[in-house]
């Protein structure tokens, strides 16, 4: 996250909770909770009671989905942790 | 002599007078017809809520390679003086030879500043798919302090004007 707002690449985070610190249903709270938490200043933190971007019946978190803003599609879907960026940026600096 | 050179004046003028007075009445009463407004169509990304697709697919990662990109609503203008359809800043400097023709050219083909649409579907969440433009949640925007309702119209961004090269949505849990 650091290194993209160096590189100005324009990149823009939301991070969706499916529940909450007591594992019940998402609330704003939980939300709010999870951002102070790992001090997500710069990024959007909300609560998906609705699973909204989960394809399908189940999903492996975190989830990370790449969508283009030019067009809104949806270019990649990663399930688990990979600390792997390349996609994301080399998007960016395509739109850049 | 004089007498009749002035009631023949008298006449004359009674009748410019009197034509521009009918003159002025049919401009009056043709106002309604001229003044046909074109104040609709501004609005900002119509709202186009069609269901979101269904999506099967459960796999690790699947991706549809780059991203060409080719920008689906109008490209921003060059100067980035005027947002709205007013056409007279930037041509005003080229218009000095015909200012009549140069009025309806810009009214028949520069339409570039209109406001871009959101993109049609077929929405999903799926790879290949548009997010679907309903799309909304509740929780803390970028640096805010209230919650608010946040759209993923807010990230649509066709012509970079926003600065939003590439999104990312993360979805996460505590347990």
């Amino acid at each position: 996250m650091q290194q993209w707002k160096g590189q100005n690449l324009g990149i823009r985070w939301i991070t969706l909770m499916l529940d909450n610190p007591n594992e019940g249903k998402p609330t704003i709270s939980g939300a709010k909770t999870w951002k102070d938490y790992w001090g997500l200043d710069s990024v959007a933190v909300c609560a998906d009671p609705s699973f909204s971007m989960v394809p399908g019946n189940s999903v492996g978190t975190p989830m990370t989905t790449i969508i283009n803003p030019r067009t809104m599609k949806v270019t990649n879907i990663q399930e688990g942790y990979s600390g792997n960026y390349s996609k994301l940026t080399s998007l960016a600096q395509s739109n850049k | 002599m004089k007498q009749r050179v002035s009631a023949a004046q008298t006449a004359a003028v009674a009748l410019v007078t009197g034509f521009f007075a009918l003159s002025a009445c049919n401009a009056l009463s043709g106002a309604d017809d001229i003044i046909i407004g074109s104040l609709d169509d501004d609005e900002f990304n119509g709202q186009t809520s069609s269901g979101q697709g269904a999506g099967n697919t459960t796999g690790s990662e699947t991706d549809q390679g780059s991203s060409s990109s080719s920008t689906s609503g109008n490209g921003s203008s060059s100067s980035s003086t005027s947002s709205g359809n007013g056409s007279s800043s930037s041509s005003s400097s080229s218009t000095s030879s015909s200012s009549s023709s140069s009025s309806s050219s810009t009214s028949g083909t520069t339409s570039t500043s209109q406001p871009c649409q959101y993109p049609a579907g077929p929405y999903g969440v799926n790879v290949g798919q548009v997010v679907p433009p309903s799309h909304s949640w509740q929780g803390y925007a970028e640096n805010a302090t209230q919650a608010s309702t946040i759209s993923i119209q807010d990230y649509f961004d066709c012509d970079g004007s926003k600065g939003i090269n590439a999104l990312m949505i993360e979805t996460s849990q505590y347990g």
